[in-house]
């Protein structure tokens, strides 16, 4: 059986197509969302899920959280004394959710669809596949987070004529599509967005806020200890979810043996919002510009993402079509369902016979030429384009160049993705050498071929048909695993020791209950102390009923002092 | 060869969209991108092209209509036809000179029109209708401006300011106007302004560079609202000053990116760096080839707003700040010796 996962930023879910429906997997704790974070134990032991986002202020240095944002990046981040690349901290998230699939289906799971953005660059998505590998994970096929989105809002649709727009505002990353349904075919149209604009970012105007109102007793929060920056982090998104609910967020902070607190109003956070709200519009005007449809033309607006739970942006979204946006499907579940569509369509699942997907290559791709200029000299770094953005994919298609000096020995063609129209602005992605003959270079034609495939792979070869030499570039990747490597980093992840799953629980409710305490002072911290080793003690007896009735105490007793748990 | 994508889609040439497009579908289940790369490829492509050539038959079939509607004026447009045949031409006798806007957006918008009808309950819109009708007027009325009056030698007073001077305040009324926060809006004035431009660049060189800067039409490689701009980005490019910033091993460059930055004197980086380039910048600003002017053109509105209102004073004499350091090191070194 092929699942489908939503690798996450903040949150991570699997998901899978049974019965002609989806069916979202539950991890051990019973919820359908696992907190993409990792934490590394004293004795070497790895945490994932809530147990380790619940670590985040109280083991700083052994805990990460948010690391998609590192993904196809050389950044290194320590945990205790072990240090990983993002893609081997996604790896051990993608493998509890593998375990998790396991004992929801009862039979191995080998094969996984994963969403990426779909403004992730080739890079991005090589360093995913590579993490699904670390995984134990034969990556079928990588898909984009809002076609994922638009599968299972469209799968409920798939009778009527439609198109509409998917606006997915997700913990780090910002994607627009545009779809279209007919008879059975849910075409791409246009996908644009931003790779660095999410929930995380309006945290962190949130912490820049109580960093402000809080100046006075800690001083300038960008050079506070770590421990108390995870504190205000977590608090600020703890107000932010408040701010959802109400026009006025107040958290309490306890810091050097005194009481910290902190209100922050609806308005000021949308002030401060302003920048990162402007940073929406591009991307809508973009996609809406490259397919030439009106806005009032289309039939919806769907919403996904939890970030766009937000008054703010519901509002941001409403002023700019018009008009208010769909709530039609819940927007944690909709890319993992997405997934889990695809991944019945490429096993063929008789539910899904008459439906096709066409998706497209988000972003521009070519090579870098230098034009010779009219006042003399030559313009060099300009971008010259040969696959155009939103083409439906696969595709493949060849443009000709030639030499800019007859003296010439050969060509370098420089690849770069982007969409400016200086290579400068645009990412890096290899470097190709075409010998040509030097004395009558210009003269010679130079066809270069592009083709990306369907999971958004590009290969680029370079042909040149008078001396039928040929040259082809795989595409630079800098963290590329020779096949042995790749076995070795595989058995040490894989020989980290790992919690069995029933005991999650109980580690997930004694991470939040550790973080309470700290969090409290005098009398309450008393308390709290005592409700823990209650629990502790009914842990100790290991009667499945006692266990049961401490942990629903224990929870109340932390919900009545820090408020609802969230995922 | 003419008929190749019909053949591949399995059809009669038809002017008919939809039948294109349920060829497609019917010929997409057997050829999946997944399984047959090569295959969809060119199903694809014949897609698109029967496309194409079926909206130039369609515009053929309108044509043909019209000459009939000439001939006998009788017959009221088909139902089907109705919202082309109908808006064009009132678009055009509502708007002034020759650009109709809404014309442009609906040829833009080569959607099918036979969605329009199957569209979904129109919710409650909270931007009315005639935010569209007020921006298509003020689009209207720039125009008028900057082209003037139809016969000046009747209007001397209009005659007598330079067209762009009352235009400006047309165009940053728009540019301002809240509607504009709206995506479709947004989208007509920069079609508009794009077709405006094309024209008009050589004599209205000041809105062409306000539109670019606005909608960041010199950064872009390929779009369909971007209006061919090539001569005028050319000719702005090539002047020496730019060449220099063009230069990456000219200190303009280094300023240039710099001061692209939005002014942040609470940014303890930022201001060292301006105290750094201080010299440069000043020079940047003075540039004595009118270069300075066109540099200042370049760069955003309030930027450039910041460093002419006081920016340049303040860094008066923290400017010398780096030199004065490096002579005092020089200083101290002597007398070390």
């Amino acid at each position: 059986m092929i699942v489908g996962i939503d690798l996450g930023t903040t949150n991570s879910a699997c998901a899978v197509f049974r019965d002609g429906q989806t069916v979202m997997v539950p991890n051990a704790l019973g919820h359908v969302l696992t907190p993409s974070a990792v934490s590394i134990d004293p004795d070497g032991a790895v945490l994932v899920g809530l147990a380790a986002r619940e670590r985040q202020s109280t083991h700083v240095g052994s805990t990460a959280v948010a690391f998609k944002r590192y993904m196809g990046t050389d950044k290194i981040v320590e945990l205790g004394k072990k240090s990983f690349r993002a893609e081997e901290l996604s790896a051990l998230v993608l493998r509890a959710l593998k375990a998790d699939a396991e004992a929801f289906l009862g039979e191995a799971v080998t094969e996984a669809v994963i969403t990426v953005p779909a403004y992730f660059n080739d890079r991005q998505r090589k360093a995913t596949r590579r993490a699904g590998e670390l995984a134990g994970l034969k990556v079928e096929r990588l898909i984009n987070e809002p076609t994922a989105a638009a599968l299972a809002y469209g799968l409920h649709q798939r009778d009527r004529e439609t198109q509409f727009l998917v606006f997915d505002l997700g913990g780090g990353t910002f994607d627009v599509s545009i779809l279209e349904l007919f008879d059975g075919v849910i075409e791409v149209r246009a996908s644009a967005g931003d790779n660095r604009l999410g929930g995380e970012d309006f945290n962190d105007v949130m912490v820049q806020l109580i960093g402000r109102d809080l100046q006075t007793q800690i001083g300038d929060i960008r050079m506070a200890p770590e421990v108390l920056q995870q504190r205000v982090r977590e608090a600020a998104e703890r107000m932010r979810r408040q701010l959802s609910e109400q026009g006025e967020a107040s958290a309490r902070l306890v810091w050097n043996g005194q009481d910290l607190y902190t209100t922050i109003t609806t308005e000021d956070f949308e002030a401060a919002s302003e920048p990162l709200v402007k940073r929406l519009r591009d991307p809508v005007l973009r996609s809406l510009r490259d397919t030439g449809i009106e806005a009032s033309r289309l039939d919806e607006v769907v919403l996904v993402g939890g970030a766009t739970r937000m008054p703010l942006i519901r509002r941001t979204v409403t002023r700019m079509f018009g008009r208010f946006p769909s709530h039609a499907i819940d927007p944690d579940e909709a890319v993992a369902r997405g997934a889990a569509i695809q991944a019945g369509l490429k096993s063929r699942d008789a539910a899904l016979k008459e439906v096709v997907l066409t998706d497209v290559c988000p972003y521009s791709m070519g090579i870098e030429i230098t034009e010779p200029q009219a006042q003399g000299g030559l313009m060099t770094g300009i971008f010259s384009p040969i696959l155009v953005r939103n083409c439906v994919v696969p595709v493949s298609r060849e443009q000709t160049y030639s030499a800019l000096d007859d003296r010439q020995a050969f060509v370098e063609l420089n690849v770069y993705q982007g969409e400016s129209r200086w290579v400068r602005d645009n990412v890096f992605l290899g470097r190709l050498e075409v010998p040509v003959q030097p004395g009558r270079a210009r003269e010679i034609p130079i066809n270069v071929r592009f083709s990306y495939d369907i999971n958004g792979l590009l290969e680029v070869n370079a042909e040149v048909p008078l001396t039928g030499i040929r040259r082809e570039l795989l595409v630079y990747d800098p963290e590329a695993i020779p096949a042995g490597e790749l076995e070795q980093r595989r058995a040490a992840l894989a020989a980290l020791k790992v919690h069995p799953r029933d005991t999650e629980r109980v580690r997930a409710l004694l991470a939040r209950a550790g973080r309470c305490i700290e969090a409290a002072l005098g009398e309450e911290r008393a308390f709290l102390n005592a409700a823990t080793s209650r629990f502790e003690a009914a842990v100790e007896t290991q009667d499945p009923r006692t266990i049961a009735e401490a942990s629903d105490h224990l929870q109340e007793v932390l919900d009545q002092f820090e408020g609802r748990s969230f995922l | 060869m003419a008929d190749a994508p019909w053949s591949i889609l399995g059809i009669e040439p038809t002017s008919d969209r939809s039948a294109v497009r349920r060829a497609y579908a019917a010929r997409l289940k057997h050829t999946n991108p997944e399984d047959d790369p090569a295959g969809f490829m060119a199903l694809r492509a014949a897609f698109e092209a029967a496309l194409h050539q079926s909206d130039r038959m369609r515009v053929v079939d309108w044509y043909g209509q019209q000459q009939d509607r000439v001939e006998d004026p009788a017959p009221p447009p088909s139902a089907a036809m109705s919202r082309t045949t109908i808006e064009a031409p009132a678009a055009i006798e509502s708007t002034a000179p020759d650009v109709t806007l809404d014309a442009v957006s609906n040829t833009r918008a080569a959607g099918p029109e036979e969605l329009q009808g199957s569209a979904g309950p129109e919710v409650a819109a909270p931007g009315p209708e005639d935010d569209r009708q007020r921006i298509s007027e003020a689009l209207a009325k720039l125009q008028r401006q900057l082209w003037g009056p139809v016969e000046p030698e009747l209007d001397q007073a209009a005659a007598a300011v330079s067209p762009w001077d009352t235009a400006q305040a047309t165009l940053e009324n728009i540019l301002a106007d809240p509607a504009m926060d709206r995506v479709e809006i947004h989208l007509l004035v920069e079609g508009a302004l794009s077709e405006i431009v094309e024209v008009s660049w050589q004599e209205h060189p000041e809105l062409a560079r306000r539109a670019v800067e606005f909608f960041g039409w010199d950064n872009r490689i390929w779009h369909r609202l971007t209006p061919d701009l090539s001569g005028f980005l050319e000719e702005e490019e090539e002047h020496p000053v730019l060449w220099r910033v063009m230069q990456r091993t000219h200190e303009y460059h280094a300023v240039y990116l710099l001061l692209r930055q939005t002014p942040d004197p609470g940014n303890t980086l930022w201001v060292l760096r301006t105290i750094w380039f201080g010299l440069a910048i000043t020079r940047f600003f003075a540039d004595a080839s009118d270069g300075g002017q066109v540099l200042q053109a370049r760069l955003p509105a309030h930027i450039r707003a910041y460093w002419l209102d006081g920016g340049l004073r303040n860094i008066r004499f923290a400017r010398f700040l780096p030199l004065a350091i490096g002579l005092g090191l020089i200083v101290l070194r002597v007398l070390w010796a």
